[in-house]
């Protein structure tokens, strides 16, 4: 069958189906602030979905270190297995009820966790042998398995037939009599599962298995076979935590707490939707004591140059796979009629800069008026914004908003909408600028529609009341305010982010973080208006951009607004809209203190 | 093989076993809920269980009335959940008891309007209720027209995605460390389809069309191609298989196909299709334990104007395997 990338060069592809040398030419390795990851030690890696956490533990497999390490396994550096927890392999529906019921269902999951993870680690080294390099050293894995893993086993209650064990062979014959055994150890919990589909007050009797007494025994003595580096460290990587049920977490989070990092490290990757960090007897696990963590997408929203280039790179390397002879620009080109007319307006700022410029240079005006005078230009009576070309690989990049999923999956859209247009007959070799910008234009849409529905639901059941509603406001707010000042004539006019200059209270606060958490803001932070301390800066995702009108190229303006503006923003947007029609901005976001409301 | 049998609406009650014993329904915002259930006389049955979803009350209050109205004294409500499948399994299963299916009694399921999740659950359920020689009858209500009013290029069913979850009764045996083979019953709903793939991150995808339409005149048969298309462009790589809408056991023949086609994977199915075609994958998890089905249940739906009926139906006699014949995995 062939992948999705060689139909599709920015098809998104789970990683651990991405082979290690083609991990090697897509992975653009950047661990500067990701020293942890490398470290024994537990560690979160925090991120949004299609941040490249999943990547980055593709990455540390060993199949992946030896070919970019040149040397064989036991000289690396650490020893890493992949641990992927997908949705609904071990979040089973029936197993939700024995926890709501709390029928026994906590050593029931630590079971069905142990032994989940134990086989991933067993699939993880199939990765070895089709590396080209399975270990020479078969015997000391023959004797792990026929006389470690079914003691566990047996230990744990096993009572199933040892299979032959052949004497020589090979090691993917012995990892496979290892995934046979635990496969029936996993038949018999499935099969306990299946039988309380319709409830029933059953009892299970088999085999039970916990993190203690047997995936730290694996480890130890996978850890000793000559394959291994042995004095170095050791990791399971386990991504996408967040798929696991809150019991399983806190039974996870209990695992964090058992330390003994010098044996296992847990390196554990989450969406920022981890259910929990309390353990199973409700302590909590807390950073550093019991674990370090990297929060992803702040280093790339905060660093966006740094961004740009990792994306650049990763789309250099994916049309070199595809043998699409372009660079990312040319790949991805401008309206180049758009972007004649913005440099004809630059080059009439930088004339007339000795007379009217407002910086301290004539260029300084060129790039930051020309493109918001354009866009005012093209709103002109027919209120007409919405024609702006959101095309250009850089344009791109920036509304990606520092996810580099945001930016490969709109490019595998339009990418199949070119190949639709070429009806076949041509290969594929630029997007043109009114599909980018379609397509962009659609996304933005869906994120502010169709995806914003999914807090409606998921807040409201949790109890939120209206905080979705509110959100909506203060973003369509926001968007507002922002695209009145690209109109106007304000001195900074490429405007994404507020801060605030009194407060905010912890209404205006929750709110706040509610669009954090969902990633239509960010947060960083910025000097206080006053000067001392810092302050909260909430930035619109720019990804929104296209659905605003707004210019996503630039990062450095911001706006401080009070949190009775924020108040009005989110309870009383239309009267917010009116304020921002007949008002001046300043005197509406950001009035002498308590004038605005007093006049009214 | 039993065929399913087009019936006017007129003529429904001319197809059902004199015998019959219990009627099962769902009322719901559809008006096509009401379709088979009025076109029948109430005396048909001695027993009718109207179910219906505790989170549309108010949307589909008009049509659950009509049919408690229709059948007077023999209706018993059986509350279901859009979000709790485990109420629905519940209540089901006690109506099913108090409703004493016994004898050589016939049970007759009006599923148009169940979610595919309420459906596939009663239907394990009846896998344990029935007993053999006893017949299980389903009947379908096609919608004539979907988004009812709205132009094409407008047209919705459902927005979002709220959650992922197995089907209660149909977990499968999911191996961890195989990889996933993800099976689509493509229908028209392409982001519901799309968020489902893009959450599952399966290894392997197949993606199957409709092959007949349940309108008759296969009017909906290019809007089914064209949702293949949407969808296929996210991931090229699929495996494309086409399936009857209409025909369980044809869906299901097709299903057991894509399966055996990646036999060492662990296989999901995702009936996004019809009705009948949900009742081939039930039959398939059925009869191959391994085999888990999922469910997406939608943020929003177009309550007002989902669909507008046929006014003909769909008739068919389906052998489930019963509990003592279902295989252990």
């Amino acid at each position: 069958m062939s992948s999705d990338l060689d139909l599709n060069p920015f098809s998104v592809q789970s990683p651990e189906r991405i082979a290690a040398h083609d991990v090697l030419s897509l992975f653009v390795e950047d661990f500067a602030d990701f020293h942890q990851i490398h470290r024994a030690g537990h560690t979160f890696l925090h991120g949004a979905r299609g941040s490249g956490k999943s990547m980055i533990f593709r990455f540390l497999e060993p199949d992946c270190q030896i070919l970019k390490k040149k040397c064989p396994l036991n000289e690396l550096d650490f020893f890493a297995f992949y641990i992927p927890i997908k949705e609904m392999e071990v979040k089973l529906t029936e197993l939700i009820r024995l926890e709501m019921d709390g029928h026994g269902s906590l050593p029931l999951n630590e079971h069905l966790m142990t032994v989940n993870i134990v086989l991933k680690m067993f699939a993880s080294l199939e990765r070895i042998t089709q590396s080209g390099e399975p270990p020479e050293e078969t015997t000391a894995f023959r004797n792990f398995i026929s006389d470690t893993l079914v003691r566990l086993l047996k230990r744990g209650g096993w009572a199933g037939v040892v299979p032959e064990i052949p004497a020589e062979g090979s090691f993917e014959q012995y990892r496979l009599v290892a995934v046979s055994l635990l496969e029936e150890v996993y038949s018999e919990i499935s099969l306990f599962i299946q039988r309380l589909s319709l409830g029933g007050c059953l009892i299970y009797t088999g085999t039970l298995l916990g993190f203690k007494d047997f995936v730290r025994p694996v480890c130890a003595a996978l850890r000793s076979m000559p394959f291994m580096p042995a004095t170095k460290p050791f990791f399971l990587l386990v991504d996408d935590a967040d798929n696991f049920s809150e019991e399983q977490t806190r039974i996870l989070n209990t695992w964090v707490s058992s330390r003994g990092t010098a044996e296992i490290s847990l390196k554990i990757s989450t969406q920022r939707r981890y259910k929990t960090f309390r353990t199973i007897s409700g302590q909590s696990i807390e950073t550093p004591h019991d674990f370090s963590e990297v929060e992803i997408s702040d280093i790339y929203t905060s660093d966006r140059d740094r961004y740009m280039a990792r994306v650049e790179s990763i789309v250099e390397r994916r049309l070199q796979l595809a043998s699409i002879n372009a660079t990312p620009s040319t790949f991805f080109p401008e309206d180049h009629k758009q972007e004649n007319e913005i440099a004809k307006i630059a080059e009439s700022l930088r004339a007339t800069w000795s007379e009217s410029g407002r910086g301290f240079r004539a260029n300084d005006d060129a790039y930051r008026y020309a493109r918001p005078n354009f866009i005012r230009g093209l709103h002109g009576s027919s209120k007409s914004g919405s024609t702006y070309s959101y095309a250009g690989f850089k344009q791109l990049v920036h509304i990606s908003s520092g996810v580099v999923r945001y930016f490969l999956e709109p490019a595998a859209l339009m990418y199949g909408e070119q190949t639709a247009a070429n009806e076949g007959s041509a290969p594929v070799t630029a997007i043109a600028p009114h599909i980018q910008n379609k397509v962009t234009r659609e996304q933005a849409n869906r994120f502010l529609t169709s995806e914003f529905e999914r807090i409606v639901r998921e807040d409201g059941n949790l109890g939120g009341g209206d905080r979705a509603t509110k959100l909506r406001n203060l973003l369509d707010s926001l968007g507002a305010l922002f695209s009145h000042i690209l109109m106007s004539d304000a001195a900074e006019r490429r405007v994404f982010s507020v801060a605030f200059s009194n407060g905010p209270d912890d209404e205006v606060r929750e709110i706040f973080e509610l669009g954090t958490e969902y990633n239509y803001l960010h947060k960083s932070s910025i000097g206080k208006k006053e000067g001392a301390g810092r302050t909260a800066l909430y930035i619109l995702s720019r990804r929104l951009a296209p659905a605003f009108g707004l210019d996503p190229t630039s990062f450095a303006g911001y706006k401080f607004i009070t949190n009775e503006v924020a108040r009005m923003m989110m309870l009383e947007p239309k009267k917010f809209h009116n304020r921002l029609r007949t008002n001046h901005i300043d005197s509406v976001v950001d009035p002498a203190q308590g004038r605005l409301f007093e006049e009214n | 093989m039993a065929e399913a049998i087009a019936v006017p609406l007129s003529e429904v009650a001319d197809h059902l076993p004199r015998s019959a014993d219990v009627f099962i329904c769902c009322a719901s915002y559809e008006s096509r809920s009401t379709s088979v259930a009025t076109s029948l006389p109430s005396d048909l049955f001695r027993k009718v269980l109207i179910c219906a979803n505790k989170e549309f009350k108010q949307e589909i209050h008009e049509n659950e009335e009509r049919l408690l109205a229709h059948f007077g004294v023999k209706a018993e409500q059986v509350v279901l959940s859009h979000d709790d499948p485990f109420m629905g399994l519940d209540t089901i299963r006690t109506a099913l008891v108090a409703a004493n299916l016994g004898g050589s009694a016939n049970v007759v399921v009006d599923m148009t309007t169940f979610t595919h999740e309420g459906l596939l659950i009663l239907i394990r359920v009846l896998t344990v209720a029935l007993r053999p020689g006893q017949k299980l009858l389903f009947v379908y209500t096609p919608a004539s027209e979907y988004a009812v009013g709205l132009p094409s290029d407008q047209k919705w069913l459902s927005r979002g995605l709220k959650e992922i979850r197995s089907v209660l009764g149909f977990p499968g045996a999911m191996l961890p460390g195989r990889p996933l083979h993800l099976i689509v019953l493509v229908g028209f709903e392409v982001e519901r389809a799309r968020l489902l793939i893009d959450s599952l991150e399966p290894d392997a995808i197949s993606l199957g069309v409709g092959c007949d339409s349940t309108d008759g005149a296969n009017r909906h048969l290019p809007k089914n191609i064209e949702s293949l298309n949407q969808i296929s462009i996210h991931y090229p790589a699929f495996h494309h298989f086409s399936f009857s809408s209409i025909n369980p056991y044809e869906a299901e023949a097709s299903l057991v196909a894509q399966v055996a086609l990646l036999p060492e994977m662990n296989a999901v199915v995702a009936p996004m299709n019809t009705k009948m075609s949900t009742v081939g994958a039930a039959l398939l998890a059925l009869k191959n334990r391994r085999v888990q089905l999922c469910y997406a249940p939608a943020l929003t739906y177009n309550t007002p104007a989902y669909s507008s009926p046929a006014d003909f139906c769909y008739f068919l006699e389906v052998d489930i395997p019963l509990a003592n014949e279902v295989p252990a995995s």
